[in-house]
Parts: structure tokens; C-alpha cells; sequence
């Protein structure tokens, strides 16, 4: 399935809702989505994966570009997913430190909070 | 007697969606594999198509990658074949622990290791023109 990306303010974060497949094909987009929030002025993004069918190592890839990229702007990436598919190929390639999932927006945001104080 | 269901598709990512769905549509037929499986065959599937396709971009060539789905009793085989001239897959570094500090400075590669954590057998054969994968995912893993 194609790649739909929305995104919308929340407690002071860029909260961006992707659906479909991230892929080789679609992984850009999503990382020139995200790039221009925080370009914008908004480094802090949570990421919700929750509609997210597939995702490939492109795909994980971004992720982690992102995360600095939001980080070195002064911000956060936080992901948002219940999905073992997901959990499973963060653990798979060691990423489930750098990129924990969150199992709501919500929770992701007050995770980064915690995290920083 | 094992089945086998060829594809063809052009070297362009945008027909990796309709490998994994032939996959996964092949994997499904007879449950010869558990849904669980079907995932990890389809990941491992698409990370090697994309391999391929990334080095026949590099190489220039716009010959189709051939992917073959052999069905067995014991599970599936898939072959996956480039016409990009070849590689050395001993030139890819294995990737940091999670809690390894230096864990974020790799954003590529990850599609080789996560081949070989999803199959129970990778195995890259260089052909007259390119590179042959064959991934196995098993019906049954040893536990």
C-alpha cells in the first residue's frame, strides 16, 4: 500500500501520522516530510507508525537520519507503535535503544519529557 | 515435488510492493508457511530486490531481476537474481550492539543483516553478470 503522510500540532509537537509501506520507494518522502517540519522550526516530531504496514531497512534508515537530524536541532523523533512486526526488525538490525516505540502519541510525548528532566 | 513461481520485474523500487505481495500470496497458498513466516519471507524478499535493484542502478543496467518462489513441503525458497555485475558481501560491516554509543552512525547497510536474522539461509553466488540470493525460510525453525 502507498505511503500517506499527515501531520498535526500537538502539546508542542510535530505529531505525523504515516500509513502503508515504507519502502525503498516511499521512505524519502516521509524523510522530506519530516525534514521540512523541523526546517520549519519544530524539531520535536513524534513519529505514529501505528498504520504502518511494512517497513524495510530504508525505511529504518530515515528513522535514524532523523533522529539526529531533530536531535542536532535541539528536538526529539519519538515512534509510536504496538505492531511486533515493528518491534521485531528494531531489534533485528539493534535499534530498539536508539528508536523505542511508544504504544500512544501521548505516551511518546511524556516519555521525552521524562527523558529529559 | 516443489512448486516454482517466476517474476520479472522491471529494476525500479516502485515494483518492490508487488514482489512482497506476490510473495506473501505464494507463501500463503496450502499455509505453507505461518503468517509470522510470511512476514519475514516478504522483508527478506524486498531487502534482496532492493539490493539488486540498487546495484543494477549503479551498474547501469535495465535487464529485468528474476525472482523465483519455489514451494516446499519443508518451506520456501527464494532466489533472487541482478545483472549488476556482482559484490562482496565480506565488504559489509556487521552492525553495533543497541547500546553501543556509535550505534547511530549507521544508517545503510542494514538490509544484509536483517536478510540473514529473517531466513534460516542466505547465500550470494555470483552468476556470469551479476549475483544470484538464495533466502530459505523453513516452515518450522528449530526453536
Amino acid at each position: 500500500m502507498d505511503l500517506v503522510v499527515r501531520a498535526e500540532e500537538h502539546d508542542g509537537w510535530a505529531v505525523v501520522h504515516a500509513s502503508g509501506d515504507i519502502d525503498m520507494t516511499t521512505a524519502p518522502r516521509l524523510r522530506e516530510a519530516v525534514i521540512a517540519i523541523v526546517v520549519d522550526g519544530q524539531p520535536r516530531v513524534v513519529l505514529d507508525l501505528q498504520s504502518v504496514d511494512f517497513i524495510d531497512s530504508t525505511g529504518l534508515g530515515v528513522m535514524v537520519g532523523l533522529l539526529k537530524r531533530t536531535r542536532s536541532h535541539g528536538g526529539d523523533l519519538r515512534l509510536v507503535s504496538t505492531r511486533p512486526s515493528l518491534r521485531k526488525v528494531l531489534e533485528l538490525t539493534t535499534l530498539e535503544q536508539a528508536l523505542p516505540l511508544a504504544a500512544t502519541v501521548a505516551a511518546a510525548i511524556s516519555a521525552g519529557e521524562r527523558a529529559r528532566s | 515435488m516443489g512448486r516454482t513461481i517466476h517474476l520479472q520485474i522491471p529494476p525500479r523500487s516502485d515494483y518492490l510492493a508487488l514482489v512482497r505481495r506476490v510473495v506473501a500470496a505464494a507463501a500463503g497458498v496450502d499455509d505453507v508457511l505461518a503468517d509470522r513466516r510470511v512476514d519475514d519471507l516478504s522483508l527478506a524478499v524486498s531487502e534482496a530486490c532492493a539490493n539488486a535493484i540498487d546495484a543494477q542502478r549503479r551498474a547501469a543496467s535495465t535487464l529485468p531481476v528474476e525472482v523465483a518462489i519455489e514451494l516446499l513441503p519443508t518451506g520456501v525458497v527464494v532466489t533472487v537474481r541482478d545483472h549488476a555485475g556482482g559484490f562482496a558481501v565480506e565488504e559489509v560491516d556487521p552492525l553495533p550492539a543497541a547500546d553501543d554509543p556509535g550505534r547511530l552512525r549507521h544508517e545503510r547497510g542494514l538490509g544484509l543483516p536483517l536478510m540473514q536474522s529473517l531466513a534460516e539461509s542466505v547465500t550470494f553466488t555470483p552468476t556470469d553478470d551479476g549475483t544470484e540470493v538464495r533466502l530459505q525460510v523453513v516452515a518450522r525453525p528449530p526453536e
